[in-house]
């Protein structure tokens, strides 16, 4: 589904990604550990687009994204979650997944203008997905609330709603578990689990709590220093003398 | 011929560096855009103008009289406006905002107060030194003395003195320079009260040039706004010696045309940069990455 | 009774004007300085139209809207790239050119001589020269501004605009092209000040470059930050409220010397206050940041 051959990237002086390679399986949940700094959220941020390789290749459904700007590859079919789980806090709930909705005539301005009959009739499909979508992830009945008003957590369901509003077919979730309390975090698994059985979804997360790596990821690959340093099945990598070094003292 | 003319652009430069130095000091230490620089400049214009017409004062004593308040002025209008919207963390449009607004407020008292006519404050000819072809009056050559003293005494202090590392701390890193525990509010505090002074300074010295009237501070302050960017808003040198080349860019615009469409280059000079440089003349490229 | 008219139609101007300022400043998050120039152009426009090519003023407004709009794109593709202060400097950079242009260019626009003479627009064979005529006109067009932006206010595509004005990047990863919405707001936005533009020069009949100055960018940003952003009514109490003070100084009897001044004054520290106090303005949704 995801292949990125050879990514380098460096900011000043500081090697950020060295000669990466990495490949994700659809239908799989795959995870990115190690330390801070070891350039994991580059890496998605260099998938996402906002950022520039030096060099290097990224092939999506065997289609080359690299280069291409930020929001065409959005729209490609590849989501992301970020690691400040970022809402629009001034709009409701329902309005942060209608506008997850890709190809909405009414966004375009001369659209909305003059055909307001098609553009009535995708938003009602657009509100009665968003909220089924709404009720997938838990959030049920939260639909007219501003979510600056939800719970953090809350706000990372609904991060996970907008995320299945549109069929990405590829997540990036970065941290989806930081600054969840504990008694959401199995809430948030389950989810994430759903998401891959029943919506057929494929799953890259940045991780640092361990036992979620076990309990959810299919494949694991270890970076530092901008390397990757092993790669394998999580009790494998997990195992390894270099992970256990980078993580003691964790 | 066209020399003369480079000539009045430099001495003119000289206080649009000035006024630029002063607000990139500030603009670097508070990142606020004080539109209200003009106001601060046009007001120890005034304050000269009161001081030498309605009290029996002489040039020097009212100058330094007048630079002393304008620096109060300066500070005054961060610690009340500036810095409360700061602390709530609302950041720069609201505060480019509120400066927008006490640049009218205090204009339009000046107006009110003064009248809206310019203002001469040395009638009579003033005394010209001639170099071959060249010609230049003593205000003039006042100007750029001004200019270079000021600018080398800026240069040392931030180098050397403890405020200035300060500044130069703070304008680096704002956030980190707190982290750490550096004095971010006494930085503001000495920024608005030094730009504001080298603002006024430049103000008087124009003031007994050319006379003054209550709308010069708002082109002053969008030459220096241009200076600044157009040198490189980071290096606080560029500034000012962006100010002596937008001087001397205008001057040679008049030469070959005329002085109507003076105004008119310095913000073609604004767009070009903004569009093909952005980090200015002097500064190196950087890339920009969004995270 | 022509006087309170007279007031109206100033209000049905700046409330235009306040309304398209405010798809830029409240639902795009924009801050604009150039918005005169675009009622300065657009005002222009129809006003050469009329006296240069005999047309009917009705028959100008597309030129002017259109022009305006051309114009907007000129402006907004090189200075959308940059951010914040810098965007807000590229468009005090345009205004003041505008401003030059239309100063210094006397062989069209006869610079500070202005544009007199400006005939009344005519309506079928109908003269609209008086002044409940002019407010009548005006009626129209403010009814026909406040539809379309009522329209693109609550549309999917203002609700994008707001999303892509309180985090950028989030948008950017749920796909949208977040230029081009800016893009579009800034052209819309320009085109219809255009409209106030023709308005305005029609009912005045004489226009020159001093009445689209910065600082007349100046007063639509008050009248939006006032009456408020990011909503309808906003801009709407905003044009009553700011457009009434002047009349109510001229009830105290402040000297004529003294008016422009003082009113001035109290719009700067309209500004002051409502930035320290009320930041999303009186019946505002955004607030400044």
């Amino acid at each position: 589904m995801l292949e990125l051959n050879n990514i380098n990237k460096h900011f000043g002086g500081i090697k950020a990604v060295d000669d990466v390679s990495l490949y994700f399986t659809e239908g799989k949940i795959s995870a990115l550990i190690g330390p801070n700094g070891a350039g994991k959220t580059t890496v998605f941020n260099i998938i996402s687009g906002f950022i520039r390789p030096d060099s290097g290749e990224i092939l999506f459904k065997n289609k080359t994204i690299a280069g291409l700007p930020a929001w065409k590859i959005a729209g490609a079919g590849l989501g992301r979650m970020f690691q400040d789980n970022r809402v629009f806090g001034k709009l409701t709930c329902l309005e942060n997944v209608l506008l997850a909705k890709k190809g909405n005539p009414g966004e375009n301005p001369l659209g909305a203008f003059f055909s307001p009959g098609k553009v009535r009739d995708f938003e009602a499909g657009n509100i009665t997905d968003a909220k089924k979508w709404l009720d997938f992830v838990g959030l049920s009945g939260k639909a007219e609330i501003q979510a600056d008003n939800l719970s953090y957590g809350q706000q990372k369901l609904l991060a996970f709603a907008r995320l299945m509003a549109d069929g990405r077919e590829l997540l990036l979730l970065d941290e989806p578990t930081a600054g969840v309390n504990p008694a959401m975090i199995g809430q948030v698994l389950a989810l994430i689990k759903k998401i891959v059985k029943e919506a057929g979804k494929t799953v890259i997360i940045i991780e640092h709590n361990m036992s979620v790596i076990l309990e959810i990821a299919d494949f694991v690959y270890f970076m530092d220093d901008g390397r990757v340093e092993t790669f394998g099945a999580p009790k494998d990598v997990l195992a390894d003398e270099r992970v256990r070094e980078a993580y003691t003292g964790l | 011929m066209v020399l003369q003319f480079i000539v009045n652009g430099i001495c003119a430069g000289a206080l649009f560096g000035l006024a630029a130095l002063g607000l990139s000091l500030i603009y670097n230490t508070t990142k606020v855009f004080h539109f209200a620089h003009g106001a601060v400049y046009t007001s120890a214009a005034y304050l000269l103008f009161f001081f030498l017409t309605k009290t029996s004062m002489g040039v020097i004593p009212g100058a330094i009289i007048s630079l002393t308040l304008a620096m109060l002025l300066g500070v005054l209008i961060d610690q009340v406006f500036y810095l409360p919207l700061a602390e709530k963390s609302a950041g720069g449009t609201a505060a480019i905002l509120t400066s927008l607004g006490l640049y009218t407020v205090a204009i339009n008292i000046i107006a009110l107060l003064f009248g809206n006519e310019t203002k001469i404050l040395r009638p009579g000819i003033e005394k010209t030194f001639e170099y071959g072809s060249i010609i230049v009056t003593r205000i003039q050559v006042m100007q750029v003395v001004a200019f270079l003293v000021l600018l080398l005494l800026t240069a040392l202090l931030l180098k050397f003195s403890r405020y200035g590392q300060l500044i130069r701390a703070v304008s680096d890193n704002g956030k980190l320079a707190e982290a750490l525990g550096l004095e971010t509010k006494k930085a503001r505090i000495v920024a608005f009260a030094y730009g504001s002074g080298l603002a006024a300074v430049a103000a008087c010295l124009s003031a007994l040039d050319v006379g003054l009237d209550p709308y010069i501070g708002m082109p002053v302050t969008l030459i220096a706004a241009v200076a600044m960017i157009f040198g490189g808003i980071r290096i606080f040198a560029a500034a000012a010696i962006g100010g002596v080349i937008i001087g001397v860019i205008q001057n040679l615009v008049v030469w070959q045309t005329s002085s109507k469409w003076q105004a008119a280059v310095t913000f073609v000079i604004l767009l070009v940069v903004l569009i093909f440089r952005p980090q200015g003349l002097l500064t190196p490229k950087k890339r920009l990455e969004e995270s | 009774m022509n006087y309170i008219l007279h007031i109206l139609i100033m209000i049905e101007i700046y409330l235009i004007l306040g309304l398209s300022l405010n798809l830029l400043m409240g639902y795009g998050g924009l801050f604009s300085l150039a918005q005169a120039a675009f009622y300065g152009v657009g005002a222009y426009i129809s006003a050469l139209m009329m006296i240069n090519l005999g047309m009917n003023f009705f028959f100008t407004l597309p030129f002017a809207i259109l022009g305006c709009m051309l114009l907007a794109l000129i402006v907004a593709l090189p200075s959308l790239r940059l951010k914040g202060d810098y965007f807000m400097l590229a468009t005090l950079s345009f205004q003041t050119l505008v401003f030059t242009i239309l100063y210094n260019w006397i062989p069209v626009t006869r610079g500070p001589y202005g544009i007199p003479g400006i005939p009344s627009p005519v309506l079928f064979g109908f003269k609209i020269g008086e002044v409940w005529q002019f407010f009548l006109l005006g009626l129209v067009f403010t009814a026909a501004a406040v539809y379309i932006f009522k329209k693109l206010y609550h549309s999917p595509y203002g609700r994008a605009l707001k999303a892509i004005r309180d985090d950028e990047l989030l948008a950017v990863s749920l796909g949208k092209n977040t230029t081009q919405f800016k893009v579009t707001a800034f052209v819309i936005s320009g085109g219809i000040a255009a409209l106030a533009g023709a308005l305005f020069a029609a009912y005045v009949s004489y226009i020159d470059p001093t009445s689209f100055t910065l600082d007349e960018s100046i007063f639509i940003v008050t009248i939006i930050v006032v009456g408020g952003t990011g909503n309808l009514k906003g801009p709407i109490i905003g044009a009553f409220i700011i457009l009434i003070i002047p009349e109510i100084l001229r009830f105290l009897h402040i000297p004529d010397t003294m008016a422009p001044n003082i009113r001035q004054i109290i719009y700067g520290a309209l500004i002051v206050l409502m930035m320290r106090l009320r930041p999303q303005g009186i019946l505002g949704d955004y607030k400044f940041e």
